[in-house]
């Protein structure tokens, strides 16, 4: 027994925090410091949470601190996360994600649901308006850490006097509001397309997709997820889309690349076969498409990805039962 | 359908790059060689020697007419000095001297000749199991269609066939041909890595002067762990697979590896029992050697010799070494009693302990992907932790080929082979008790239904015996006199029948 | 106020229906039997307190016996009784005897007397011989239930640890 593990769970974990590097540079430069200010809440808050489940459940908080999944998780929920929200909810939504969406299942590898997902997908319910009051996007480092940090610790962006001054919509969601009146589509498009995609959130989705493949090219992920995710909303853009918002709209707009490359492929709450993946990812993207234009939350891919995570058992199955056939 | 069937036909398994195999080198003869005697359940080999015979090298040792049991040779010329249960002690007299009493053979061999050389010879699979071979060639059916000789030593570690075939190609060649007539095989095969082109290059030679005879098939397959295992060869090779429950030579082919076939070679042409191998010795500085060791030589002698050329500041070090044989993925440590065996093809010389702590499974399905024989040992991974035997049956376990490629991926770092293994024994055995269980029920539910019938039986004849007059000797007296004869036999023992357990 | 009637009644039909049917099928008693049987050791030694592993088997799916009386079973049998029956898994009674490694009877051949009072007493045919013949186990059909060790009027069989 002396060969060593290629890459142990802490070395992949490092690769995707690396891998995720380029589109948390866009993040930050689009979210300022309120950005920073939810990724430092969130990485804290994951880490103690970690060690205190830990430690009640009698592991070695140092083994499992050091396998870094916990500040993974909490990357993603930041990710995912309007800048300067009150602190208490990036708090609760981390605390959600690592106790209860993990921790009580058993810890690492044990877990039904995506942490990162269902720590959003709890916020998202129980704080609507908060979630979806986003800092008017090309300000970023315009405002002080000083004026973040009291707007965090005072309530948030949806209680402060600035709020007007500094609010906008994202793309999605300003879709999401015009779809209600029924306008017409296409003259939206100045509105909220950007060079290729939706605005803004355009360039976070390139540079996840960019993080994305590097990741697959260092197989720390399978092309199956993210290819068959992208699939499932073409083949839905194409079956039900209009003339606008068209795929490019789709496919750089929201968190899919996100989605795609860095939260489906969670490999606790993926399935683990490539048919199986192939399904999963391809529901995915059909589900993200579907919610994204007939729900009635303007960005969907956490319920997406928590809906499908219920089926892994499931296409588990699938693959266990194709596999145990005898080979010829 | 077909769409999602994405798996391909390609060979999965671990890629390393193998640097070309060093040259063969020799060590002294050891003072003390310790020669194993063989046990195959109560069966024990017999003795031909007693302490202080004087022995010659290549001379039997021992003698046993089972197959099961290997007969063992002197690897050195000299005394016997001490013998215990499983093993004999050889002081070398550093003469080397020959036995004059090996019977070489020239001619041509018929099936059975070649199983008595096979056993007289003491010959077993060099690859790493040391199954008997005599056994092996007697088990196959009539009519073989296949001889695979399996040169592809996948560990990324061993590289003692690469360097016996550069040196000995044409007797390897001639003695696979001689093995191929004798067991009247039409078909032979040469499985070999595509990146031992010198080793290669030799065969071929050597295949070329021997075009008189039967033609072989020289097959060179991807370098990677584990195509050397018998039915990823010969999948390879031949694209056939063995039914999942028949072994291969029940299947009518004869597998060998192909320092077997040297061994063979040795025994056949000039008499020699196999009484050195040549060795892979990785030493603690990662560099590999290759030696040609005497059987029976111990551990601590190679260490020795690998020690001292060791700069001197790492021996007054004193780092603990640790032994280990067979290659980097089929390691088992050896304790410092260990000697050289037919089937130590690589020992492993190194001063770290590769301990790694686990951690849960993440169901990354890195296992899986790697898996050569298309298992999901993830799925494996918990059904063994819960030891649900149904579970482990439809995800079949045991086709495990146990090569730990899943364990080399395994981001966890979980020990998922030692723990199939565990399950695959802990099945058997329940198998086992089932079985032996379901039979004894048989016999009791029997017995009852006799006895039933008896019953019925008695009431009715003891109806007709009333009338007639009672035996004169009941049963009770019959035990009586049985009892008193069997007191007179031994008188002293009457005393202590009470309790007996 | 509504919703709460109609539930309740929805509940006492069903229960109805339930309790009807429970007692109009009974639970099949004897494939249940069947499978206490095989999780059984088939030792045959009664130490359960019944002449066989079927009839404690028996006596388990009518209720009447506990999981823990039989020894050779041991902690795993135990533990299988419990996941079938749905019990919970209790220790070994030590009034039924202890937990050993298993064994086999073997039989002085040289001692016996050829009284055949342990064919009679092997409850699953190991034991042959004829009367005033010498008589021996077969190993492997031996259960190591250790019935044959009282009959025997010589003692001359004993019990060793099977390997
Ligand atoms: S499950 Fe067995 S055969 Fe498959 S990779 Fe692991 S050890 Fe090898
Ligand atoms: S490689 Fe290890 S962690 Fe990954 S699925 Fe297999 S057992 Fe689990
Ligand atoms: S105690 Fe003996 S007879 Fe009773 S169930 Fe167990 S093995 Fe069978």
């Amino acid at each position: 027994m002396n060969t060593p593990t290629e890459r142990s769970v802490s070395d992949v974990m490092l690769l995707v925090l690396l891998a995720l590097l380029p589109g948390f540079c866009v993040f930050l430069y689009l979210t300022g410091w309120g950005g920073v200010i939810n990724c430092m809440i969130a990485i804290v808050t994951a880490l103690i949470a970690e060690a205190v489940a830990v430690r009640l459940r009698h592991g070695s908080v140092r083994i499992t601190l050091t396998d870094y999944s916990a500040v993974v998780t909490a990357i993603l929920l930041a990710l995912c996360l309007p800048p300067l929200l009150p602190w208490w909810i990036v708090s609760l939504a981390t605390l959600f994600a690592i106790l209860l969406a993990k921790q009580v299942y058993g810890g690492l590898g044990q877990n039904l649901f995506n942490p990162a997902m269902a720590g959003y997908a709890l916020v998202l319910i129980s704080y609507p308006l908060d979630l979806s009051t986003w800092l008017t996007l090309p300000e970023g480092f315009s405002m002080s850490l000083s004026d973040a940090l009291s707007i965090v610790f005072s309530g948030g962006l949806s209680q402060s006097e600035q709020y007007d001054a500094l609010t906008g919509a994202t793309a999605l969601s300003r879709l999401y509001d015009l779809n209600l009146q029924s306008v017409d589509l296409a003259q939206l498009a100045p509105e909220i397309s950007g060079t290729f995609g939706a605005r803004y959130s355009e360039w976070l989705n390139l540079a996840f997709l960019i993080g994305g493949l590097a990741l697959v090219f260092l197989k720390v992920i399978t092309w199956h997820l993210p290819v068959a995710l992208i699939a499932g909303v073409a083949t839905c853009d194409l079956l039900i889309g209009g003339p606008y918002p068209d795929l490019t709209f789709h496919l750089f707009g929201g968190a899919t690349m996100l989605c795609a490359f860095f939260i489906i492929t969670d490999p606790v709450s993926a399935p683990a076969g490539n048919r199986a993946r192939l399904i999963f990812g391809f529901f995915t993207g059909l589900l993200i498409y579907l919610i994204r234009s007939f729900g009635s939350y303007p960005d969907s891919a956490a319920f997406a990805v928590l809906l499908m995570n219920c089926c892994v058992p499931m296409l588990d199955r699938l693959d266990n039962h194709i596999n145990s056939r005898p080979t010829r | 359908m077909n769409i999602l069937h994405l798996r391909d036909n390609r060979q999965r398994g671990l890629h390393w790059s193998k640097p070309r195999a060093r040259p063969i080198e020799t060590l002294p003869v050891p003072d003390t060689l310790y020669i194993p005697i063989s046990h195959w359940q109560q069966t024990t080999a017999e003795l031909l020697v007693t302490t202080g015979s004087t022995l010659y090298k290549g001379q039997p040792l021992t003698r046993s007419y089972n197959h099961n049991v290997i007969i063992t040779h002197a690897s050195s010329s000299g005394e016997v000095i001490d013998i215990s249960d499983n093993r004999i002690a050889i002081k070398t007299d550093g003469r080397d001297e020959v036995s004059d009493e090996l019977t070489k053979t020239t001619d041509s061999l018929s099936r059975q000749e070649i199983t008595d050389i096979a056993h007289r010879n003491g010959l077993t699979g060099q690859g790493g199991a040391g199954f008997p071979l005599a056994r092996k060639i007697a088990s196959l059916p009539q009519q073989p269609q296949l001889l695979l000789v399996n040169a592809a030593e996948c560990d990324p570690d061993i590289h003692c066939d690469d360097a016996l075939i550069q040196a000995y190609a044409p007797l390897v060649v001639e003695s696979v041909l001689t093995i191929a007539e004798a067991c009247e095989i039409d078909r032979v095969v040469i499985g070999i890595e595509n990146d031992k082109t010198r080793s290669i290059e030799q065969l071929q030679q050597a295949m070329a002067r021997q075009t008189a005879r039967q033609n072989i098939e020289l097959v060179t397959i991807p370098s990677q762990y584990p195509s050397g295992a018998e039915n990823i060869l010969l999948q390879l090779c031949t694209s056939e697979q063995p039914g999942p429950h028949e072994s291969l030579a029940s299947a009518g082919i004869l597998s060998m590896n192909i320092a077997t076939c040297y061994a063979m070679g040795q025994a056949v042409f000039n008499g020699m029992p196999p009484i050195s191998r040549i060795t892979t010795v990785v030493t603690p500085d990662g560099r590999h050697r290759n030696f040609k060791l005497l059987t029976g030589t111990p551990v601590n002698h190679i260490l020795d010799y690998v020690a001292y050329e060791r700069p001197i500041a790492s021996i007054e070090q004193e780092v603990p070494l640790h032994v280990t044989q067979g290659g980097r993925m089929m390691s088992e440590a050896l304790d410092t009693q260990a000697v050289i065996t037919q089937q130590s093809n690589c020992i492993t010389i190194s001063n770290t302990k590769g301990v790694q702590s686990s951690v849960p499974c993440i169901r990354c399905g890195a296992c899986s992907d790697i898996c050569p024989v298309r298992l999901m040992p993830q799925h494996l991974h918990k059904a063994a932790t819960h030891f649900d035997a149904q579970q482990l049956d439809n995800l079949n376990v045991d086709r495990c080929i146990e090569c730990r490629c899943c364990d080399v991926v395994c981001p966890s770092a979980i020990p998922l082979t030692a723990q199939f293994i565990q399950a695959k024994e802990h099945k058997h055995r329940q198998n086992n008790e089932q079985i032996a269980a379901d039979l004894a029920k048989q016999r009791y539910d029997k017995r009852q239904r006799r006895l039933q019938k008896e019953r019925s039986g008695k009431r009715r004849t003891s109806l007709k015996e009333k009338a007639a007059p009672a035996t004169p000797q009941s049963r009770k007296d019959l035990i009586a006199q049985a009892l008193k004869r069997s007191a007179k036999k031994k008188p002293n023992d009457a005393a202590d029948n009470g309790s007996s357990h | 106020m509504t919703g709460i009637a109609v539930i309740t009644i929805l509940a006492v039909i069903i229960g109805a229906i339930l309790g009807y049917a429970s007692s109009w099928f009974p639970a099949d008693n004897d494939s249940l039997v069947e499978k206490i049987d095989r999780l059984l050791p088939q030792t045959q030694c009664a130490q359960c307190g019944y002449p066989g592993c079927r009839p404690y088997a028996e006596a388990l799916a009518n209720g009447d016996a506990e999981i823990d009386q039989c020894p050779p079973g041991g902690s795993e049998g135990i533990a299988a009784l419990a996941a079938l029956l749905d019990r919970k898994v209790i220790p070994l009674n030590p009034q039924y005897g202890v937990e050993k490694p298993l064994s086999v009877a073997v039989i002085r051949e040289a001692e016996c007397i050829g009284c055949t009072l342990c064919i009679k007493a092997c409850p699953v045919d190991a034991i042959i011989g004829a009367p005033k013949l010498m008589h021996t186990v077969i190993y492997d059909h031996c259960t190591g239930c250790e019935l044959c060790l009282p009959p025997c009027p010589v003692d001359c069989i004993d019990l060793v640890s099977d390997v």
